[in-house]
């Protein structure tokens, strides 16, 4: 199908777009990678009036470490992610996911960004981002506010982003001490959305479990933390059987549909397997930092 | 004598992945409008009532037209190959979801877009159903009034006896095996324009069978040969997809009503309401002496045919005699049949009517072998056919190379020592599948050769160039017959008004068919340069040689002749000829009580190994390790052989693994690329292998490559599968969840 009419600006600042939107962001969407834009358009799914087009908007494309976090710029691509050397060692689940992300020509172009303001429930990273406890800083006119990814994902499809507002940058705190993680993501194929996909992340503190993220893809109306799971490793010791009972918990927060790509309950065992191994390998990984 | 074919890669590789080549959706007939198509959101119905004058109003619309208002245009509105029960557009009924049922006209694809929005149709919905074998029950509704039981060709085989078969068996094995409808997914669209230029009716269509649409359009308008026009450009895949007729007369119709030259591409979940792979459900029944020989078999196969019957009638038929596998059986019982059903129509499909059913041969073969203690390939090995046998049809095998198929393949995948252990919560196995499968016959292929006073040749001939090869194949078979250098030769896009007859480019048979013709007539074009040459061939010793577009006695080279010169001398502008291909039996000609007679011009020969690993704990099967082979009879292009059976293997492991057409109350939910997936490059197998046998004869049949080795994929997959954990998949696709479930079941079994 064809997109209906719209208008079409590409600021060359972040105040042009600001502004722009100031005056017309009920009518307004933003366009970053387009790949999951341009299909909701040509579906007719989305029909705003006007298109404002950041790929003009200058220093946005950054991906750098600073002040203990490392800082996404809106503009950063997913082929950027992966093509990042320095990754590995710190935020092996990012490592992890982001070769997952689709396929090597949509991640030419789409961004990191975009994949959390679109929301999708079977995005890659938002359960990563989830796991890892980041936050989104948005900009409107009026300034900036930083919120937690945990806030920023409302519903599928849905964000806590005023239309006004234009995400900056994704904020990840580096993670402390001896700590791994890692994305694993059952897919049809190569390039495949998620049947299930799972985030884990996990510090060791004294050689019992620090911090411990668990997010989860495709299984729900969002990417979802697995809070229970989380917190039944807080304190534990890594042992099978806490990685098993964290997996039976995050199975249980899991709350998917049956579709094309499996059934619900299919779906839920994978989020079982997935959780424990994915444990399993940061503990592993932990260990070795 | 035996030529020699110097392989040389696609003559347009280059402009083929830089968009270069002409193919017919990048063509525009000077001032043609659009058109775009409305379709039924139900999946059998009467239609009420359709309101177009909203949509005739709309800006830019140039015609709107519905089934009811083909008869206006005098033409005839139903057409199909072997049924005449396809309607242009939906008549008084629909019977499947995204059937045609009316068409818009305008000057743009977004004014034909807008106003087809606004036709709105009245249906009175029908009961449906979209299962073949339900459709075979008194309850089921009938779809078309003239098909009792909905049949769609129902054919049967009776070989040997086979209560004697079923009372030599020491054991008898009896099993079902599914497969869903899938879909071809070219990468390009049907797309198709059509304009009457004076009195002519001329159609550029994105076709596998150029001659086929012709005959079709013929019917349709009603119109001589000489006032009807078809070309075809390079086709972005086909796979049987573009096969026969498709859009074609929707397309003409519309520019008759329109009065311009008009254009339809379709959309992508437009191309999968088109056409779509048989389902099936085969249940076989097997008796074996203990040694693992093979003495008696009974085949039910139930193919779902779709709306409208296509080739179905014919490809129950095909299938029938392709049921029982590549092997010496004494004793054969089958019943084969498609069945209408309320769902898009089926037709040919890269390795059709085959694939479902090596599926079951080759996985039951597993499980005998198993249940008596046979090595899986020892067993295949005693009961494969071999030259001078007996084939189920009755017809002595020729040509027959399964053993060394067999060889080859188990030789690539086993000689590398057992597996390695797998990961922790993996499990590796291998496994193997032999196939067989007929070629279309009877068919025709012809070819005309010109060569001009400049030593020029150019190749007129009806063959599809759709990414296969056919072109640059076919264009060093024409060196080698006629003896013109490759970069002298041309052979022109098809088209009716300029190359002559073929049958279709499918079933693997251009390479073989429109070969042969090439051959033929580049015996005539000899024959004449020959006589030509008579005065300068002082000598008759030696054998009369045609080598570098020169004719000359292989004693005296030095007075070598070029063809060029030859035709100069005797004021011969051009030289024609013309050359035929035809093979005769065929499905029509079999005993239609017992099946028996020659079904094939010969018989395709197949064979695929793998080593896959398992994830114990998802399901999920990943392909190592992959070697396909072929019986070539002589390999043209070493190149495009391989091309071909590792294509195969590729294409087929998404219907293997993961591919399916999804129906939820009679709506096909999966119609788009995001929920109806195909394999990538990223998704071939670790190691992906292949080789040709070719025949030791002086001058072999070439055999078609094009299918060879899809459908062993699936099955070879199911016996490593089996081979790796014990367990035993029997319908496709084996996603990662059947295979999980299988694996619970049989652990809460023990
Ligand atoms: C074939 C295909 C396969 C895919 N597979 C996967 C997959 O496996 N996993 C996965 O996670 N994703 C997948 N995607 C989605 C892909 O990752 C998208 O790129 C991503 O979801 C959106 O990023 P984008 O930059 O393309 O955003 P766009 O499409 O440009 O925008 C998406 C939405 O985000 C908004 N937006 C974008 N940037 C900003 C910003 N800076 N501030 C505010 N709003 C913004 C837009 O207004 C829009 O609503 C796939 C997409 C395709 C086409």
């Amino acid at each position: 199908m064809f997109p209906s009419r719209f208008e079409y600006v590409a600021p060359r600042s972040l105040e042009e777009a600001l502004s722009t939107l100031a005056g017309r962001g009920d009518e307004a969407k933003v366009l970053a990678g387009g790949q999951s834009l341009i299909p909701l358009l040509k579906l007719r799914f989305a029909s705003p009036a006007l298109i404002v087009d950041l790929n003009r908007v200058p220093g946005l494309s950054y991906l750098e470490e600073s002040d203990g976090h490392l800082r996404i710029g809106a503009l950063a691509r997913n082929r950027d992610v992966v093509a990042s050397q320095t990754l590995e060692a710190g935020y092996p689940t990012i490592a992890a996911a982001a070769p997952l992300v689709s396929d090597p020509i949509v991640r030419n172009l789409g961004t990191v960004a975009g994949s959390l303001a679109h929301a999708d429930p079977a995005g890659d990273w938002g359960s990563v981002m989830l796991a890892l406890g980041a936050e989104v800083t948005v900009r409107s006119a009026s300034g900036d506010r930083t919120i937690p990814v945990a806030d920023f994902l409302v519903d599928t499809f849905t964000t806590s982003l005023e239309p006004t507002e234009v995400i900056t940058e994704i904020r990840v705190p580096k993670p402390e001490g001896s700590s791994g993680g890692t994305y694993l993501k059952l897919e049809r194929k190569v390039g495949d959305f998620a049947t299930v996909a799972v985030a884990v992340q996990l510090a060791l503190d004294d050689g019992r479990i620090g911090r411990a993220g668990i997010a989860l893809t495709a299984v729900g109306p969002k990417n979802i933390q697995a809070i229970d799971a989380e917190r039944s490793l807080a304190g534990a010791e890594p042992t099978p059987e806490s990685f098993q009972e964290a997996a039976r918990l995050a199975a249980d927060a899991a709350s998917p549909i049956s579709d094309v790509r499996g059934s619900a309950d299919y779906k839920r065992a994978v989020v079982r397997t997935f959780v424990q191994r994915g444990l399993d390998r940061a503990l592993e990984l932990a260990r070795a930092s | 004598m035996s030529e020699t074919f110097a392989d040389i890669p696609m003559i347009d590789a280059r402009e083929r992945v830089t968009g270069a080549i002409p193919m017919t959706i990048d063509q525009a007939m000077p001032g043609m409008a659009h058109v775009k198509v409305v379709r039924s959101p139900v999946p059998h119905g009467l239609i009420r009532s359709i309101e177009t004058s909203e949509a005739a109003r709309m800006p830019g619309v140039r015609a709107v037209l519905t089934g009811a208002s083909l008869a206006e245009l005098g033409v005839d509105p139903y057409y199909g190959g072997l049924r005449n029960d396809q309607p242009v557009l939906a008549i008084d009924k629909v019977r499947h979801e995204g059937e045609a049922v009316a068409l818009v006209v305008a000057d743009t694809e977004a004014q034909a877009e807008e106003a087809a929005g606004w036709i709105d149709v009245d249906f009175e919905e029908l009961p449906f159903v979209t299962d073949a074998r339900e459709a075979m029950t008194p309850e089921a509704p009938p779809i078309h009034d003239e098909w009792p039981d909905n049949d769609c060709g129902t054919w049967r085989l009776r070989h040997g006896d086979i209560e004697t078969g079923w009372a030599l068996a020491d054991r008898v094995y009896e099993a079902e095996y599914t497969s869903p409808p899938a879909s071809h997914v070219p990468m390009e669209p049907h797309v198709a324009l059509a304009r009457f230029e004076g009195d002519v009716l001329e159609v550029w269509t994105a076709a596998q069978a150029p001659y086929m649409v012709h005959t079709a359009l013929k019917k349709t308008f009603g119109l001589p040969d000489e006032r009807l026009r078809i070309k075809t450009f390079n086709l972005g895949g086909g796979y049987g997809a573009k096969g026969g007729v498709k859009i074609e007369p929707l397309v003409a119709c519309a520019a008759l009503a329109a009065g311009c030259p008009v254009r339809l591409v379709l959309t992508r979940p437009e191309v999968f309401n088109t056409l779509g792979k048989h389902a099936a459900h085969i249940a076989l029944r097997t008796g074996v002496k203990t040694d693992g020989t093979i003495v008696a078999r009974r085949v039910r196969a139930v193919f779902n045919a779709g709306a409208y019957a296509v080739s179905s009638p014919l490809g129950a038929g095909q299938a029938m005699t392709r049921a029982s596998g590549p092997y010496r059986i004494p004793h054969v019982w089958i019943d084969s049949t498609a069945r209408y059903t309320n769902t898009v129509p089926t037709g040919p499909f890269r390795g059709a009517m085959t694939s479902q059913l090596c599926w079951a041969y080759e996985q039951q073969m597993d499980d005998i072998a198993h249940d008596l203690g046979i090595d899986p390939i020892e067993i295949r090995r005693r009961n494969l056919l071999s030259d001078g046998d007996e084939f189920i049809t009755g017809e002595k095998m020729h040509d027959v190379h399964f053993d060394e198929l067999l060889d080859d393949v188990t030789e690539a995948i086993w000689s590398r020592g057992p597996a390695d252990p797998a990961p922790a919560g993996r499990a590796r196995g291998r496994g193997v599948a032999v196939m067989i499968k007929s070629t279309l016959t009877p068919s025709r292929s012809e070819a005309r050769l010109r060569l001009d006073d400049d030593g020029m040749l150019t190749a007129f001939c009806a063959t599809v160039e759709m990414g296969q090869g056919a072109g640059t194949t076919l264009m060093q078979m024409t060196a080698a017959y006629t003896g013109v250098p490759i970069e002298r030769i041309t052979i022109p896009l098809p088209d009716t008004f300029q190359a002559p007859f073929d049958t279709t480019t499918a079933s693997s048979r251009a390479t073989f068919s429109m070969g042969a013709a090439i051959k033929d007539a580049a015996r005539k074009l000899k024959d004449e340069l020959a006589g030509l040459a008579e005065e300068h061939l002082t000598t008759t010793a030696g054998e009369l040689r045609f080598e570098g577009g020169t004719v000359f006695r292989a004693a005296a080279p030095e007075r070598a002749v070029s063809y060029a010169d030859l035709l100069r001398e005797a004021e011969l502008p051009a030289l024609e000829v013309e050359g035929v291909f035809q093979s005769e039996g065929g499905m029509a000609t079999l005993d239609p009580e017992t099946g028996q007679g020659q079904a094939s011009v010969h018989w395709h020969e197949g064979a695929v190994a793998v080593e896959i690993e398992v994830d114990l704990q998802t399901g999920k099967i990943e392909v190592l390790n992959c070697h396909g082979a072929c019986y070539a009879g002589r390999v043209i292009s070493p190149t495009r052989v391989r091309q071909q059976n590792e294509g195969n293997i590729i294409f087929g492991l998404g219907q293997a693994l993961f591919e399916e057409l999804v129906y939820d109350s009679g709506q096909l939910v999966n119609p788009n690329l995001s929920d109806y997936m195909i394999p990538s490059i990223l998704d071939i197998p670790k190691r992906l292998t292949s080789s040709a046998v070719e025949s030791l004869e002086p001058d072999p049949d070439v055999h078609g490559v094009g299918e060879m080795t899809i459908p062993c994929i699936a099955p070879a997959i199911g016996n490593a599968l089996f081979a790796a954990t014990g367990v035993r998949i029997h319908d496709l696709p084996m996603t990662p969840e059947r295979v999980l479930r299988a694996l619970r079941a049989r652990e809460e079994a023990s």
